[in-house]
């Protein structure tokens, strides 16, 4: 029986977010030079534009963290410790450099790390480390800063491909990665319309496969789910959001949405606001990339917050989400500064919000997560069923 | 250096007793924070609350008080009130594992009850500064500037590709090189940036010259902290317990620049000296020298004191006593502006990152002889927590035994003085007496 249109892309889009690596492995057999990267807030259009593969490079909660135990402290981010485990462990071996942005003190912190442990341990070999100091304060001066990084990460890129970046790769760099985000943009209205058609695991999947695998394909793709979105089924269950930490894989959004709940939206790291806006075409293609990783890339310290809750309840107004799941990380010593501004806003459009703090990466606890998720849906849907 | 035999023959210091320039020192403190509340509350005048690792230096030739966060939280700390504020932090919503140590003070604001609050709370600022260390800073100077009706300043935080060895060696007078200047170029752009916002905001001018002055005074103070520092270092047994060091030194780092922390501290040298000469010691029965690393246990600094008389052992270093001279310093011929840029632009990492914490500690533990390390391991800090670990096992690495106490710096509910103190016990009786 023929598939129905979407159908096969939306399973190409899952394999390739499952084995994150491979697409980035064969690059590297055929002889292309790949270039990793941690976060949203490296500009992966300089990669491409250098004629090499960008690949972003995450943890797995299932990973063995042995050598990060050794060295770096309890408190560090599961994720962190992971993507060090494995930096330290061959893991990442198909990679020529490793670019880490100092948007998160996490990211710092395991760049300094990193390169002081490979004293402790020189007979691992571990891949090349670039510090990408960038800053994202929304200010004239950190522009011009950030300007002066970017030229500096593109001279290392350059250095390493063998070849000059033209200004006509890097415009062809921005456009393509432009046009798979303004796809994306229209694929959005498949989780967060009313009604939703596709899952947020689904929706983790399509937004998150983009950065493992060539963008032009990842945009094609897109087209065909966009294209048999109209047939999709539509979705019952509660209209959730999760926000807060970064989900880097699918098993909480597949825990709430297995609890009854249909997620609408995730607003965090890699989530909807990755692609809610595109980097600007017209102008120098340099100053456009500095304003868009300095302002609009995603990260831990976006400033001001008050911009950034604006943004968030207007995510939460156009996917007309009914409930809000806020979900922080175990050592979190950062977005619970921003939790009771955001529950205020929440309480005074009268959405209900559940609050799952310090919860681990390696090992949450199912069954207290189940059981809160589980309370919190059956109330919201008690208030969804009165409203309506 | 003063042999053992020596040492055992001098006379024993009342533990209560109290140097007199400690008690300067405090009187100063007082007569500071009473010359504030009286600038700022009856005449209106402006001020700034700051973060500990920002540039006060700015303010003080302005004639603006700067009020630090680190020492109002200490303060609140100090008079046990800190259980309060945490309780109301998670009635407001804050969670359990955020830090505690900057919020107090801000938690204070939330309250808003001045019979409550140490000094009867802190007035509006005219503006709240703060170094965008970590991720979390700038999320507490926008709540707080909001709650006040006021403005804030965030100095953003560039970062060196490289953590070059021996920092403490170089930072006086290498800083170019040590910092980057394209970097310093950055920070220095930031601060002409504040001493804009400081004039419009508070009428005033910036005077360069007053602004060299108070620069050559940091320094000339720093090179009296070092003098103080490196006679308690050679002195066995040492002539004062870190609690002494530390508000003598303390208070002369809140107030640098000015001509009374240059006269304390050598009030300050010549009381240490008199107490050499005349052989006077905290602990005449001194066997054990100890380091107490990382942040300071300000709810209960009497536990410096508590294994003198049972194991002869003192605390003779921390990170307070001895940063005002390596990390303060910035030696300058004619650019005073980028010295105050080079003062601030990694005192984080050359405080808790590796490689550069534990070089310095292992420094400090050579110059001091220590016989080993007993480490804080902050709750509910976790910017302090970072490298505790590596540290650790550099130390160790070095010969230098540790002992890490997970505790909070500031939250006295969560502290087991039992516990600690018998933890340390059978740390000083298996891994140094031992050995």
């Amino acid at each position: 029986m023929p598939s129905r249109p979407g159908e096969t892309a939306l399973a190409t889009l899952h394999r390739h977010y499952s084995d994150r690596e491979g697409e980035a492995r064969r690059r590297r057999e055929t002889g292309q030079k790949v270039v990793g990267y941690l976060s949203n807030n490296v500009p992966e259009e300089l990669i491409l534009a250098a004629g090499m593969f960008p690949v972003r490079l995450t943890g797995d909660p299932r990973d063995k963290t042995e050598i990060a135990d050794i060295y770096l402290d309890e408190v560090f981010d599961g994720g962190i410790k992971s993507i060090f485990n494995r930096l330290f462990t061959g893991h990442f071996d198909f990679v020529d450099l490793v670019v880490v942005p100092r948007t998160s003190e996490a990211f710092l912190q395991l760049y300094y790390f990193v390169t002081e442990v490979r004293r402790w341990e020189p007979e691992r070999r571990v891949p090349d480390l670039y510090l990408f100091d960038f800053l994202q304060t929304p200010f004239y001066l950190t522009n011009q800063w950030d300007r002066s990084r970017l030229a500096l990460l593109r001279s290392r890129l350059e250095h390493l491909a063998g070849d000059p970046i033209t200004e006509g790769a890097l415009r062809e760099a921005i456009a393509t990665v432009n046009k798979d985000r303004r796809l994306l943009q229209t694929a959005a209205a498949l989780w967060q319309g009313a009604p939703s058609r596709l899952s947020g695991v689904d929706a983790l999947a399509i937004i998150g496969s983009g950065w493992f695998m060539d963008r032009a394909e990842h945009a094609t793709l897109l087209e065909s789910i966009i294209e048999g979105g109209a047939a999709l089924q539509p979705r019952s269950g509660p209209r959730v959001m999760i926000k807060g930490s970064p989900q880097d894989n699918a098993d909480f959004y597949r825990l709430v949405e297995k609890s009854g709940a249909a997620i609408v939206a995730g607003d965090h790291v890699f989530g909807d606001p990755t692609f809610a806006a595109l980097v600007d075409e017209d102008g120098d293609p340099i100053d456009a990339l500095t304003g868009y990783y300095q302002l609009h890339s995603p990260s831990i310290r976006s400033y001001p917050q008050a911009r950034q809750d604006e943004r968030f309840m207007a995510l939460v107004g156009s996917a007309a989400v009914e409930g809000v799941v806020f979900y922080h990380d175990e050592y979190d010593d950062t977005l619970g500064w921003d939790y009771p501004d955001q529950k205020r806003l929440l309480d005074a459009r009268g959405i209900p919000s559940l609050f799952l703090k310090r919860q681990s990466y390696r090992r949450p606890d199912h069954v207290a997560q189940r059981r809160a998720l589980r309370e919190f849906l059956e109330a919201l849907t008690a208030q969804t069923v009165a409203a309506r | 250096m003063s042999t053992d035999a020596e040492a055992r023959r001098r006379p024993p210091r009342d533990p209560s007793e109290r140097l007199a320039s400690t008690q300067r020192a405090n009187e100063h403190q007082r007569e500071w924070f009473q010359d504030f509340r009286r600038a700022v509350m009856e005449q209106s005048a402006p001020y700034v609350i700051a973060d500990a690792v920002s540039p006060h230096e700015i303010f003080h030739t302005m004639d603006i008080p700067v009020l630090s966060i680190a020492w109002y939280s200490a303060v609140i700390a100090a008079k046990q009130l800190s259980p309060y504020y945490f309780d109301l932090m998670d009635r407001l919503g804050y969670h359990d594992g955020l830090p505690r140590y900057g919020s107090l003070p801000f938690m204070t604001t939330l309250d808003n009850n001045p019979e409550r609050a140490p000094y009867g709370g802190l007035p509006k600022p005219m503006l709240i500064l703060d170094r965008l260390r970590g991720d979390y800073v700038q999320r507490i100077a926008e709540q707080w500037a909001r709650a006040f009706g006021t403005g804030s300043f965030v100095l953003d935080c560039t970062s060196p590709v490289m953590l070059q060895r021996d920092w403490f060696k170089r930072a006086q007078h290498d800083w170019e090189a040590l910092y980057g200047a394209d970097r310093l170029d950055f920070q220095v752009k930031q601060l002409e940036a504040l001493v804009r916002t400081a004039e419009t905001l508070s009428r005033r001018t910036f005077d360069m010259v007053e602004f060299t002055r108070q620069m050559h005074r940091v320094n000339r103070a720093g090179e009296l902290a070092a003098q103080a520092r490196d006679l308690i270092a050679r002195t066995v047994p040492a002539p004062v317990p870190l609690t002494e060091q530390l508000n003598n030194v303390m208070a002369a780092t809140w107030s640098r620049g000015s001509q009374w922390a240059i006269d304390h501290l050598q009030f300050y040298n010549d009381e240490l000296k008199g107490l050499v000469d005349r052989g006077v010691a905290a602990c005449p029965d001194e066997r054990v020298r100890l380091l107490w690393l990382n942040n300071g246990l300000w709810f209960n600094t009497k536990f410096y004191r508590a294994f003198e008389r049972s194991h002869g052992a003192v605390f003779v270093w921390t990170m307070y006593t001895n940063f005002f001279s390596d990390g303060y310093r910035k030696y300058f011929d004619h650019d005073p502006m980028r010295a105050l840029a080079a003062r601030h632009i990694n005192m984080n990492e050359q405080l808790h990152l590796p490689p550069w914490m534990a070089d310095w500690i292992i420094e400090q533990a050579r110059d001091f002889g220590a016989h080993g390390a007993v480490m804080l391991n902050p709750v509910g800090d976790r910017m302090s927590a970072f490298g505790v670990r590596l540290a650790s096992r550099a130390l160790e690495r070095a010969g230098i035994p540790v002992l890490e106490l997970t505790a909070s710096m500031v939250d006295a509910r969560l502290w087991d003085d039992a516990e600690m103190t018998e933890r340390v016990a059978d740390f000083i009786e298996q891994r140094i007496w031992r050995r």
